[in-house]
């Protein structure tokens, strides 16, 4: 995989209470582009992280419809990566995002 | 807490102090825990961040905050133990990292230095004493005429306090000023508005006079052109006024805000204003007396180096424009004067410390009360300076330092030096 696609899959550490949680059990919550696989987003993990990724699983968030002035139209949808990482090994997301 | 005191100069100490690094690290995590209720993330609903993110997010930031505010508490401590007295902030230097279960840092500052018994009875000061006469206050009423005065236009050649205006040219040399045409200008004779020659040229002249003459420019004439050249100079009358001195009467007054137009309160607003300010420059010529005085017998005095430093800064800064640096051999030029200064100042703190001498309230009042009359609106000077601690203590220091001085001028050897008013008022001009 290119270094460009590497560098292009992982948007930003998404941050909510869920993800905080998910962290204490070695998960870690990225935004990712919408095309990436689970196989770019373990690789970019992996290469810019230095750690192992054990498995990696993928949502597709849908944007909310919101009308403004009854006119109907969509939120940004967002691609999520379940990062979960091998036993003893953790990110600091703040320190790297 | 431990703590040890090491003197590395005269006046400068090292303050190595340690404490548990369990006091920081439970103040660290109460302080976290605060913050977890009341910060709002992004991504959080408010009061639901976990402790975790917020260390994460704010960690280091927390840690140096505990941190300064644990050395500031435990500094106060060492030095009422010890009972330091530092001249200025101590400059702290540590790691902030526990080693052994212990945080240390070093305090290096100077302290007050010892005083040595303040022998105030051999001082020899010189005490300026003045009144105001009768014949000042004349005077003083012959000045305010004369800044009233109005002038009428006369016919005759001019004489001695005349205004004279007039349109000249110079010329010396191929250098012609004005280039072309006249300058207008204007001299009260006599009274050194321009120099000397020229007043002379222009005496005896009426207006419409034409004439043309030699007059040597000063070598400090604001033309750079002529200065201390000999100039051909056509000159033209243009006209002569004659001063006219209001007379002292009720209108005179009045002008000076007495209402009743009546002139023995006139004269005797005058007298008080005369005396306010004869006071007032009485009281800074003692002061400057025995801080001189002061300075010269303990000219030994080990004093910190920081407040000589500060103070020679603030005299050279003194001599440049607002907002300017003053260049640094300007604050070198001013080291030994500053030195003396703050000597002198240290010494009067600590003799009004020793005597207890009480800032007195009255003469607070009086002091702002004299200050305020100056404006036009005293009330409200009164008001802002009550309003403001920093404006009020300054005011205070100086109360304070009359009554040291006044106070040293008593016990001391003082010998009353009569002088008149004028030489009070204008020591150079005497």
């Amino acid at each position: 995989m290119s270094n460009e696609r590497i560098l292009n899959t992982l948007r930003a550490p998404h941050i909510s209470e869920k993800a905080a949680r998910l962290a204490e059990n070695n998960q870690y919550v990225f935004v990712v582009a919408p095309e990436a696989t689970k196989a770019d987003v373990r690789a970019a993990v992996e290469q810019m992280f230095d750690v192992k990724v054990e498995q990696v699983n993928l949502v597709n968030a849908k944007g909310k419809v919101k009308s403004f002035r009854f006119r109907a139209g969509n939120r940004q949808g967002k691609r999520k990566a379940y990062v979960r990482l091998a036993d003893g090994q953790s990110i600091d997301v703040s320190a790297k995002a | 807490m431990q703590f040890s005191v090491e003197n590395v100069g005269k006046l400068e100490r090292k303050l190595t102090v340690r404490f548990p690094a369990e006091r920081f690290e439970s103040q660290v995590s109460a302080r976290i825990a605060e913050m977890g209720r009341t910060v709002r993330l992004k991504g959080f609903r408010p009061g639901k961040v976990p402790a975790a993110v917020i260390q994460q997010r704010f960690g280091s930031q927390v840690r140096g905050e505990v941190l300064s505010d644990l050395i500031g508490s435990t500094l106060r401590e060492a030095f009422e133990k010890e009972n330091l007295r530092p001249v200025a902030n101590p400059s702290i230097d540590t790691t902030g990292k526990p080693e052994n279960g212990e945080i240390a840092y070093t305090a290096t500052f100077e302290v007050m230095p010892e005083f040595p018994e303040i022998d105030v009875a051999g001082l020899e000061v010189n005490r300026p004493v003045a009144e105001v006469t009768d014949a000042d206050i004349e005077k003083m009423i012959e000045t305010l005429r004369l800044q009233r005065r109005s002038f009428d236009v006369v016919e005759r050649a001019s004489a001695e306090g005349d205004f004279v205006m007039f349109e000249y040219a110079a010329t010396a040399g191929d250098y012609r000023f004005p280039a072309e045409g006249l300058e207008r200008a204007g001299s009260v004779l006599g009274s050194g508005t321009l120099f000397k020659a020229l007043d002379e040229a222009l005496a005896g002249r009426a207006a419409g006079d034409e004439f043309e003459t030699e007059i040597n420019f000063p070598a400090d004439f604001g033309n750079p052109q002529l200065a201390g050249k000999t100039a051909q100079v056509s000159f033209k009358i243009v006209k002569v006024q004659a001063p006219n001195l209001p007379e002292v009467n009720e209108e005179f007054a009045k002008l000076f805000g007495i209402a009743d137009g009546n002139l023995d309160t006139f004269r005797k607003e005058v007298r008080a204003n005369l005396e306010r300010e004869l006071k007032a420059t009485l009281m800074g010529r003692l002061k400057a007396e025995v801080a001189e005085r002061l300075a010269d017998v303990h000219g030994e005095l080990e004093v910190p180096n920081l407040m000589v430093q500060s103070e020679a800064h603030n005299l050279a800064a003194g001599s440049v424009p607002r907002g300017q640096q003053p260049p640094p051999q300007l604050i070198e030029a001013a080291m030994p004067m500053a030195r003396k200064r703050v000597i002198a100042g240290l010494l009067m703190g600590e003799i009004a410390r020793k005597q207890e001498l009480k800032i007195d309230r009255k003469r607070v009042a009086e002091q702002l009360a004299a200050i305020a009359s100056t404006y036009e609106e005293p009330e409200k000077v009164v008001e802002l300076y009550n309003a403001d601690p920093q404006l009020m203590s300054g005011l205070q220091n100086r109360v304070m330092e009359d009554q040291v001085a006044e106070w040293v001028a008593e016990h001391a050897k003082t010998t009353e030096q009569h002088l008149a008013f004028d030489e009070v008022m204008r020591p150079a001009g005497a």
